[in-house]
């Protein structure tokens, strides 16, 4: 199979990455693996690691793809055990767009992409332009996904549009409680500050926002119900 | 012309003037692409026939929803975060296409809520802090998706539900 000459975790070191490369544990790596073993197949000009889901409950590391066409392909990897239809439920998957599933993870992209990977990877699916019908997702899942899509689009909001963000902090506290140490933790004003005046519908945007994933989901979790 | 179509352009040519998007009836879209040279938008959700349609203004350029297609997002009591709500109008997107969120709290409960919107970036779907208070507006990524705009709120007042109504 071919492999990256340089790895995803070599340009994470280049970045924020670096922390949770050198202490993942055992389910991130085989995520990273799956990636890699993925995005290796695609024609990509260039590509942006995603250290987490920063929308979901369910851990995740990924990488956005832009081809040589300028198509984006995103590549994700999910921890054993997770149910796809669920984190699949909002994705755009239809038209010119397929979308070729293994066992914890997917590639979503133009045709021609993701059935390069089909050829190559062994047990995963025919690209198809349907997505599985959503399971249900548990209630504490759902919970932690719906914090999540709370803060981490506050954390954005707060470098895109700092008036509603200064606007809302006191009811985001209140929603949240804790939310405004979260926002102060270095972790996430380092890759605050990094990304202001950076274009936010960019993948480079979106790879460096991942970081705070961790840190989220942490305090999503801790929260309680 | 019978007297619901003109009803219709009626209600495309106010929606217009007022917020510079067009509103049609589907399944208009799915078998007319607006242009040959442009991937026609990826179909995200299923599309009633006869749903009302918002069309992308173009790429780059906000459109805004309209209040005709307006849907109501609740807040439950206890504080909790609502159920996500869908919008009554279907958006028709294009390749860099921005849409508008405009959001009102209840007045009636005087409980302020934050809201939460999805759009779609790079491919991949994702949510956008709209802001908190009574009241607010804001315009996210949208691309070229075909389906209806989604909305969360949260309800800042554990002994109280509320609801945001949006467009």
């Amino acid at each position: 199979m071919l492999r990256r000459s340089v790895s995803t975790c070599a340009v994470l070191a280049a970045s924020a990455f670096l922390a949770s490369c050198t202490t993942r544990d055992g389910a991130s790596d085989q995520m990273t693996q799956d990636v890699e073993t993925v995005a290796s197949e695609l024609d990509c000009a260039s590509y942006y690691p995603l250290m987490d889901d920063i929308y979901g409950a369910t851990e995740m590391r990924g990488e956005i793809c832009v081809t040589t066409s300028g198509d984006f392909v995103n590549v994700r990897a999910f921890p054993p055990g997770t149910n796809l239809s669920v984190v699949l439920e909002n994705w755009v998957i239809g038209g010119d767009i397929y979308l070729v599933t293994g066992s914890e993870w997917f590639v979503v992209g133009p045709r021609d992409q993701v059935e390069s990977v089909h050829e190559v990877v062994v047990d995963s699916s025919p690209p198809t332009s349907e997505k599985p019908p959503p399971a249900a997702e548990t209630t504490e899942n759902a919970r932690v996904t719906d914090c999540m899509q709370l803060v981490s689009s506050a954390v954005a909001m707060s470098i895109t549009d700092r008036d509603i963000f200064d606007e809302s902090l006191p009811q985001l506290e209140y929603t949240a409680p804790g939310f405004s140490e979260l926002i102060e933790r270095p972790s996430i004003r380092d890759v605050t500050e990094k990304l202001v005046g950076v274009d936010p519908s960019s993948p480079g945007f979106a790879s460096q926002l991942s970081v705070i994933g961790p840190d989220v989901r942490e305090f999503c979790r801790s929260a309680g119900g | 012309m019978s007297k619901s179509s003109l009803n219709k352009v009626a209600i495309a040519a106010a929606a217009v003037a007022l917020f510079g998007a067009v509103i049609t009836a589907a399944p208009a879209y799915a078998s007319s692409p607006p242009d040959e040279s442009t991937p026609p938008p990826v179909q995200v959700d299923e599309i009633a026939p006869g749903t009302p349609i918002i069309e992308s203004n173009g790429d780059g350029v906000v459109t805004r929803g309209v209040p005709g297609c307006a849907g109501v997002a609740y807040a439950p009591i206890g504080g909790g975060y609502g159920p996500v709500s869908s919008a009554t109008c279907a958006f028709i997107g294009s390749p860099r296409a921005i849409v508008g969120y405009t959001w009102t709290a209840n007045a009636a409960t005087g409980v302020p809520a934050c809201t939460t919107g999805l759009g779609y970036s790079n491919g991949s779907p994702s949510w956008y802090g709209l802001g908190c208070g009574m009241s607010g507006a804001k315009n996210v990524v949208w691309g070229n998706v075909a389906g209806y705009q989604q909305l969360k709120a949260f309800t800042q007042n554990v002994l109280r539900a509320t609801s945001v109504a949006w467009y």
